[in-house]
């Protein structure tokens, strides 16, 4: 259990860092705008991720699922606006 | 062997993670709740100034210039609270880098009123975000938040099936556990978009120190090379330019933000800012009007797009100083009930694993720290309002002098709560405690009555009559715990 | 307007707690009835504190109306154990 908690954690964490850290890059607005953008979602997204995670191991499918959306939001952080 | 199914992980979690940060979570939420009060309770810790005061008189503001230069001079950034609903005196106050100091003045004559120094109601807004700790302690509150929400997310879907059917069930005279268990949901679940609102709004005012907008790399290597101070040394020859009288900057900031809309000004060294109150309205705009020492208008500060407005008004949501004395109780009230939520979640963890790891130093370690928050932080706020009634008036570094009292009771009760865990007699220990809890606050108000001058009986309800009041029932509910611990 | 709120969850919550087969199984009221038309104040009560709450103010209406919901639950569910101890005493003695 404890190895699954740490994994989640640190998959769901390692999320919400790509929003935050990409926000100024995809979010609308001025530079400010998008970064409290970027936290809003994160604070918002990390619990549900962290659960996602933790919760539906079969097969993965959490871990799976979340680290999608972290690579999906890593990409994002490298646009150029 | 813990089945492994959905509920079943998320109750793990839940006891797990709802312990670990439970314990600092019980620190925020009882200095928070005491901080929706942190204004009334100065007047608490000040009992000379009246309970009530005459319009203020715009001479009395320029009276108050000698005050303000005697602190640009030293170096500091004071502001002038002016008076309101909460607190009808005047207010030069400043931040000497650890305090909040205020001195409070009187809005008809503009004279200073005498009064005891005191740390004030501010004491507990500054542990309630900051555990006194500067930015390492914002982080870490900030982390606690986020933890809530996902103790509260995960919460949610282990009662989903019962929890609109459990909602009014309590039963106190059921077994133990039971008991326990029906006392932690009914004050999770009624409360759910209190806590929800609290936890996301807190967290997200200062999500910066937690998920920062650069990478933890960077970061890491900006803490490595050292910065250059940004603290301007205090110079004894320092120049402070001759202060414009003030009523009519104020006159001329009202047409911008509103008459009665003004609620600090703030001396900087090269500008005045006129400040909007936070109790004008439910968005906390920060906005300013600003002007040189010479009176001439410099700017005004108001920022308006989406984003912004949706950021204020989560902060306005979360410090409620616009929603009037009704809003405040009700924050009070829910946030009371949210710390006997955690409080009960704490003491389910401990009662749940007593038969079968009660001799465990772990789990004494963990009762200890139990028993240091839940009883030991209350015992140390009683106490501090105790010091603040028994410290002599003249007393050198009265300030101190109370933080040191608040910090020595907890300090002495987590050690008494750690002794009583590790020598195996822990319901003494959280007897001891409680009774000395109930003392404190049942003896508040007698405290106050042969502390306070102008004391009377009968008067009109006032801070004190209420922070009398609640100390009492609190004593009273303490009591009764004390007397059912077995 | 906050009391008025309190008041109108309260006997709303107090209507759905008598008329609750659980909680009346737990509390022993097992014989309890109420008449139907009793029933309809569940909704109109919570309707009409929210529709008073948002007539005085829009911008606290739904804090206050969810603050007086929790407040009044904690309140009927308390008095609701303690009635339920006071009919155990009295059957005892």
């Amino acid at each position: 259990m404890t190895a699954r908690l740490v994994l989640s954690f640190v998959l769901a964490w390692t999320c919400v860092h790509f929003i935050t850290l990409g926000s100024p890059r995809w979010g609308a607005g001025s530079r400010h705008d998008a970064t409290i953008l970027g936290q809003m979602i994160a604070v918002l997204l990390f619990p549900a991720l962290f659960l996602i995670a933790f919760g539906n191991w079969r097969k993965f499918s959490g871990p799976i699922f979340v680290s999608s959306i972290g690579i999906v939001f890593y990409l994002l952080s490298l646009v150029q606006k | 062997m813990i089945p492994d199914t959905l509920r079943a992980r998320m109750g793990w979690l839940h006891a797990w993670i709802g312990f670990l940060s439970g314990l600092l979570l019980v620190c925020v939420f009882i200095t928070g709740t005491l901080a929706v009060f942190d204004t009334e309770l100065t007047r608490w810790l000040q009992p000379e100034v009246p309970p009530t005061a005459a319009e203020l008189n715009d001479a009395a503001l320029d009276k108050m210039l000698p005050s303000v230069r005697s602190l640009l001079l030293k170096g500091e950034k004071p502001f002038i609270a002016l008076p309101s609903e909460r607190d009808p005196v005047l207010r030069l106050s400043y931040h000497d880098g650890h305090e909040v100091l205020t001195q409070p003045f009187a809005p008809q004559s503009g004279e200073q009123i005498a009064t005891r120094q005191t740390v004030g109601g501010t004491f507990f807004y500054d542990l309630h975000y900051t555990l006194r700790s500067g930015s390492v302690g914002i982080t870490l509150v900030s982390f606690a938040g986020l933890m809530l929400l996902t103790v509260l997310a995960s919460g949610v879907i282990i009662h989903l099936k019962a929890l609109i059917p459990d909602l009014l069930v309590l039963r106190p005279f059921a077994s133990r556990l039971r008991a326990w268990l029906d006392v932690h949901v009914l004050a999770s679940v009624p409360f759910l978009p209190f806590v929800f609102m609290m936890a996301y709004t807190g967290t997200f005012l200062h999500t910066r120190s937690v998920l920062p907008p650069e990478s933890y790399v960077s970061l890491a290597k900006e803490m490595l090379v050292p910065s250059p101070s940004k603290s301007e040394p205090a110079s004894p020859d320092r120049q402070v330019p001759q202060l414009p009288s003030l009523p009519p900057l104020l006159h001329a900031a009202e047409k911008t933000l509103g008459v009665g809309r003004v609620g600090s000004i703030l001396f900087l060294p090269d500008t005045i800012l006129f400040m909007r109150t936070d109790a004008s309205g439910p968005l906390r705009t920060r906005e300013h009007v600003d002007f040189s020492y010479d009176s001439r208008f410099v700017r005004h500060i108001l920022l308006t797009s989406p984003l912004t407005r949706a950021q204020q008004v989560m902060e306005g949501i979360h410090y409620i100083r616009w929603g009037g004395a009704g809003m405040r109780w009700l924050y009070f009230f829910s946030g009371s009930i949210t710390t006997i939520m955690i409080a009960s979640g704490l003491i389910l963890f401990l009662m749940k694993r007593r038969k079968t790891s009660g001799d465990r130093t772990l789990f004494q370690l963990a009762e200890g720290l139990s028993i240091s928050v839940l009883v030991g932080l209350p015992l140390a706020c009683a106490g501090l309002l105790w010091g603040n009634r028994l410290i002599p008036q003249g007393h050198e570094s009265r300030i101190n002098a109370e933080i040191l009292v608040f910090f020595s009771i907890w300090m002495a009760a987590a050690f008494f709560g750690f002794s009583g865990c590790f020598i195996k007699k822990p319901f003494e220990a959280w007897k001891i405690l409680l009774i000395a809890f109930s003392l404190l606050t049942v003896g508040l108000g007698f405290l106050d009555a042969l502390t306070r001058p102008g004391w009377q009986p009968m008067h009109a309800p006032t801070v004190f009559a209420a922070v009398d009041l609640i100390a009492f029932c609190m004593g009273l509910v303490s009591l009764q715990i004390a007397r059912r611990l077995s | 307007m906050i009391f008025i709120c309190f008041l109108l969850w309260t006997v709303s919550l107090s209507i759905q707690a008598a008329s609750d087969l659980r909680m009346q199984r737990i509390s022993g009221f097992e014989k309890l009835v109420l008449p139907r038309w009793v029933m309809i104040f569940r909704w109109i009560c919570p309707l009409t504190g929210l529709w008073l709450c948002a007539n005085e103010s829009l911008s606290t209406a739904i804090f206050v109306w969810l603050g007086t919901f929790s407040i009044a639950a904690v309140l009927v569910a308390v008095g609701w154990a303690t009635g339920s101890r006071w009919k155990q005493i009295r059957k005892q003695v």
